[in-house]
């Protein structure tokens, strides 16, 4: 019982913690993408060097 | 249920409470660091050095119940307290800026997170080591009756 109870914390921490990780780099890459499109502006360089 | 039983049972959940904290500690800093991508300081890492070994011992002395798992991992937690407590003075400005060790790369007094106004890492961290180091005692004091 004791060793049930402690696998199955371990497994329940490990998934809690790969979900949280994965549920947190979802919403900065959604805060981000977001930035990015209100500011698309910043990205467009003013001119196209050439050279040669 | 006899009352050895029940004793028995009683500090094996508190082993165990002291596990359980240790490895959420454990992950909650290699959340930080790994995911939030927050770069630790010196003295997060000493403390990281006291902190994560006890994952490992905590969990070797739950099966079965070793009473003298707190002679490994009591050392561990109050040196990981002392460095806290240095962390957290530092941080709050108690201890000058001057004498911190972490002169060069990454600072110690760097603000990442301020959770109502007071919860910092390394407030955090002292919480969660002086919790260690209580549930020790307690373990310690009941297996020693």
């Amino acid at each position: 019982m004791k060793s049930v109870l402690f696998g199955i914390s371990s497994l329940a921490l490990i998934f809690v913690f790969i979900f949280a990780s994965s549920y947190y780099k979802e919403q900065r890459a959604e805060k981000l993408g977001f930035m990015v499109k209100e500011n698309a502006s910043t990205f467009v360089r003013q001119h196209s060097q050439t050279l040669g | 249920m006899p009352q050895s039983d029940q004793t028995s049972n009683a500090n094996w959940t508190i082993l165990f409470l002291c596990w359980l904290l240790v490895s959420v500690s454990t992950l909650g800093s290699l959340f930080f660091s790994y995911v939030m991508e927050f770069a630790p300081c010196v003295l997060c890492w000493y403390q990281r050095i006291c902190l994560f070994p006890l994952v490992i011992i905590l969990a070797a002395g739950l099966f079965p119940v070793d009473k003298s798992v707190v002679r490994y991992a009591l050392p561990l937690a109050i040196a990981g307290w002392l460095t806290a407590l240095y962390h957290t003075l530092l941080y709050s400005g108690i201890i000058p800026k001057s004498i911190q060790p972490c002169s060069m790369g990454v600072s110690c007094t760097e603000e990442y997170i301020n959770l109502f106004g007071f919860l910092t890492i390394p407030m955090l961290s002292l919480l969660s080591f002086s919790a260690i180091i209580a549930l020790l005692f307690i373990f310690k004091k009941r297996m020693s009756q």
